[in-house]
């Protein structure tokens, strides 16, 4: 009877290791289980409908997709960064140029007697090119003029019209901004014009080959 | 002996079969893979209909003049697009949520409120040193080391954007370069705990939001805070995917 003992004790504690191991098992399985069916908060549907609804989705995803994809010109087009001073020529999702550029400096200027101020930024927005210059003349403003501290001359004087200052190549694309050339090559990079977007000669260069009038301009 | 390790025999048998069985029952594939399945399949239904949302709110977005902000979550990219255009997109370094928003972010109730295009009603703009206008363009031309100075802190100097969007969203976009040592990163931290316990610092100010609003803390580059805020103004609209 002694002698039994040792032997049932264990024969007891094997029972129940064996008990705890399947109902730890079995709890897992069950989570399992009670897993697949949603919770408060998931989709709450059968799996049936849920597989038709996602097929529904896939297509209506795909649809949707095609659509946003023609929003974007399939010709090249035009994207400017004003803080970063970036300029890039696209073409759907790639990119043939990023290059650096000038864009406004955000500054005011006064006229002495107070009557006119101008702001010299460049414009956000959608633009087109509305007309491509070769060897662009620059046609004074009045600003240029009360910057300097000269008198305003008549619009057609022929102290308003001056070349070379603006490169080789100019893309106008309204409200008197355009992509030009530059004689000051070191502030590239940098807030520093009238509002125009001043682009190295080389990266003008290929922009203006590619460029028609009707390229898409973002300015941002 | 003999006698004694008998009942410890038997016992072993039975644990084989109690074993094989608690086995067959876990390893029953119809149990385990049925229970994925379905997740998978509940799991991908919700990343479908979240990016369904997304599509339709850019298409529809995509029909106004002014530029709009999309804020992929999962992605850790922020966007800029123009009808349709995607002008920019920013890698997010970290992104970090409150309670509030992680709540939100489960995922049915996450969809319900991004589904409509989020409307920026107030924006805050923070850093220890101006440098998005230039003073004046006559002075740069006379004297440009100072210029290359601005682009530099336009790059580099920490930034904080903090932008109120209705329902009660605020998105802190966090501006600054990351610290090369640990004990740097260390310095920073202090700094702004320290700085958090004001109410009037941008630290303080975010520390307050982070109890009443849904917020959402995104790290960048300073300079990608830069090039985003202009185009952030009163009523610009944003996209949020989850």
């Amino acid at each position: 009877m002694n002698r039994s003992m040792p032997g049932q004790g264990a024969l007891i504690l094997w029972l129940a290791g064996l008990a705890i191991l399947a109902a730890v098992l079995l709890g897992a399985c069950s989570q399992d289980r009670e897993d697949a069916v949603p919770k408060p908060g998931s989709v709450g549907l059968d799996e049936a409908t849920l597989k038709r609804r996602t097929d529904a989705l896939r297509k209506e995803n795909a649809q949707l997709q095609v659509r946003l994809d023609k929003l974007v010109p399939k010709e090249p087009y035009i994207v400017v960064n004003t803080t970063l001073n970036r300029i890039c020529l696209r073409k759907g999702g790639e990119t043939l140029l990023d290059a650096v550029c000038s864009t406004g400096s955000n500054t005011q200027l006064t006229a002495p007697d107070g009557s006119r101020t101008w702001f010299f930024s460049t414009p956000r927005g959608v633009f087109k090119v509305k007309n491509r210059m070769e060897r662009p003349v620059w046609v004074r403003p009045d600003w240029a003029f009360v910057e300097e501290g000269e008198p305003v001359p008549t619009a057609s004087s022929p102290e308003r019209f001056e070349e070379g200052v603006l490169g080789d190549y100019g893309l106008y694309f309204g409200g008197g901004y355009l992509i030009h050339g530059t004689l000051f090559q070191r502030f590239l990079g940098q807030n520093v014009t009238h509002g125009c977007i001043r682009v190295g000669d080389e990266d003008l260069a290929q922009i203006w080959k590619v460029t028609r009038v009707g390229t898409p301009v973002y300015i941002f | 002996m003999v006698r004694g390790l008998r009942p410890l025999l038997h016992c072993t048998w039975i644990s084989a079969i109690a074993l094989i069985l608690v086995g067959e029952v876990a390893s029953d594939p119809s149990c385990a893979a049925r229970a994925q399945g379905a997740e998978n399949l509940d799991a991908e239904y919700v990343r479908l209909r979240a990016v369904n949302a997304v599509l339709k709110a850019r298409l529809s977005l995509s029909q106004q003049t002014e530029p709009y902000l999309i804020l992929d979550l999962p992605g850790r990219e922020v966007g800029l697009e123009l009808q349709g255009v995607t002008l920019t997109r920013v890698p997010v370094r970290k992104v970090s949520v409150n309670r509030l928003a992680a709540e939100i972010a489960d995922d049915t109730a996450g969809i319900g409120f991004c589904e409509v295009p989020f409307v920026l009603g107030e924006d805050r703009w923070f850093e220890e040193v101006p440098t998005l206008a230039v003073k004046d363009t006559a002075a740069i031309m006379s004297h440009p080391d100072t210029t290359g100075a601005l682009v530099e802190r336009i790059r580099t100097t920490p930034v904080l954007s903090l932008l109120r969007f209705d329902r009660n969203l605020v998105v802190a976009l966090n501006g600054y370069i990351q610290p090369t040592s640990r004990i740097e990163g260390w310095k920073r931290s202090l700094r702004l705990l320290w700085r958090s316990l004001k109410s009037k610092t941008p630290e303080g100010i975010l520390q307050s939001r982070r109890g009443d609003s849904v917020l959402l803390e995104l790290e960048l580059e300073p300079a990608q805070v830069r090039s985003l805020a202009p185009n952030l103004t009163h009523g610009t609209k944003m996209v949020l995917r989850f």
